[in-house]
């Protein structure tokens, strides 16, 4: 078989492959719709933004937490139901803990202070979530650039709600930070690491990274962003930033059995 | 609320308004680029997605919109060459046997496609990747230099020995009597 022949079998099969006219699947434009914020505002949101390549997980994640879940409840050992919904990350980043210690973003030495552990907030609204964004100084032109809905209509305060899918009214944050460096946010995965007494930093999986301050009081933890990068980053894009600043800053945890 | 770091100024809604209407002309001739680099739909699907990502974070790098194609499909070609890269799928290995044994299915479901195909997944991510742009998309070497921001020379280099090891691979399973 020379060359040519062998190129011609090349891009027949790339023909038969892939068809002219084979479409993107309609979760693309959905998330693309997501993507663009204030350009789509006028679309219907669909599910929206979220972290990379998790998604075609979500259906598996569910019902492993669901069957998780269902145990913890038979045995008596859960308080309240952690937090489901979509978007979900894969089975293999679910926040079990056996799964976790295994994960390569284990550190080798184990974090220990009182930070370590389970955290979520109450239900709260989406006139909580612009407070935390006002306050934390953003303008209502940054806010609707990056999708926030500043009419909470449909009881969503940020389009795209792919920030722990907890955008609007009666959403509720959760955060587990394990002493191998990993935090789960909401069903969102970062790691983490103590930069000070008060101070960590969380980096998500594309390795946008923001410096938090924290403090707790009795059973209560306040989590707010100090610092939009981290020392070796370079500043997180406004997106990540407002998304963050609802995820962290609408209302304190509880720290939770 | 304690002092925050300066807040950039994010893309103008008609900045952004441009990405969604570009990336939307352009997502279907995308995730068929990356099906072409990475066979599996839901693959595809995924590498897509997070380009679009990327793509939405770097907008502001873009200075020529009329450019969006070539620099939106150097992001999704990155991403798929990490996933193969992550994936170790692109590890040589010697298929022939599976070959041989599809060959002898009493129902004859092996065919061509099948013998090609194994022999690209063998290719290494940057084979592949070149292997795609060539032949799926038929994109001339130096256009393929330009997306992939490498030389020429580096382009027929990869396509020469991509052409090789296929030839060798094939030649393999024909020597162990499959049919091509």
């Amino acid at each position: 078989m020379t060359n040519h022949d062998l190129e011609q079998r090349l891009r027949a099969w790339y023909r038969a492959e892939i068809d002219d006219l084979e479409s993107a699947p309609e979760q693309l434009r959905a998330d693309l719709a997501g993507l663009v914020g204030t350009a789509a505002r006028s679309r219907r949101f669909t599910g929206g933004w979220r972290f990379p390549s998790v998604y075609r997980f979500a259906p598996l994640a569910l019902a492993a937490t669901a069957l998780v879940v269902a145990i913890l409840i038979g045995i008596g050992l859960l308080g309240r139901l952690p937090d489901v919904g979509p978007p979900a990350p894969p089975a293999s980043e679910r926040a079990t803990p056996s799964l976790a210690a295994t994960s390569p973003r284990a550190t080798a030495t184990p974090i220990t202070g009182p930070i370590v552990g389970t955290w979520a907030t109450g239900e709260v609204t989406c006139a909580q979530q612009l407070a935390a964004l006002e306050a934390a100084g953003f303008s209502a032109e940054q806010m609707t650039t990056v999708g926030v809905d500043l009419t909470c209509e449909n009881g969503i305060a940020v389009q795209g709600a792919g920030w722990g899918a907890r955008g609007g009214n009666g959403s509720q944050n959760t955060a587990r930070f394990l002493p191998n460096g990993s935090l789960f946010v909401s069903d969102n995965v970062f790691t983490y690491r103590l930069i000070g007494a008060a101070t960590f930093e969380a980096t998500d999986p594309q390795g946008i990274c923001l410096t938090y301050g924290y403090a707790i009081e009795g059973d209560q933890l306040s989590i707010e962003i100090i610092d939009s990068g981290c020392p070796a980053t370079r500043t997180a894009p406004l997106l990540d930033r407002i998304g963050l600043t609802v995820l962290f800053e609408t209302s304190p945890f509880t720290r939770q059995p | 609320m304690t002092a925050r770091g300066p807040v950039s100024v994010g893309p103008t809604a008609e900045r952004t308004a441009a990405l969604l209407r570009l990336a939307d002309e352009h997502l279907d001739a995308a995730y068929r680029l990356a099906r072409a680099i990475l066979r599996e739909p839901s693959d595809a699907q995924d590498a897509t997605h997070d380009a679009l990502l990327q793509a939405s974070r770097k907008w502001s790098t873009l200075r020529d919109p009329s450019r969006f194609e070539p620099w939106f499909d150097r992001i999704l070609i990155n991403i798929c060459r990490d996933r193969l890269r992550h994936a170790s799928r692109w590890q040589a290995r010697d298929i022939s046997d599976e070959i041989v044994s599809a060959a002898g299915d009493p129902f004859g479901q092996a065919d061509d496609r099948d013998v090609l195909g194994n022999a690209i997944a063998t290719l290494s991510p940057d084979h592949r990747v070149v292997v795609a742009l060539r032949y799926y998309r038929d994109l001339p070497v130096d256009e393929i230099a330009t997306r992939l921001a490498i030389p020429a020379g580096t382009v027929q280099s990869r396509l020469h020995y991509a052409l090789e090891h296929l030839h060798r691979v094939i030649d393999v399973a024909d020597a162990k009597g499959t049919l091509r």
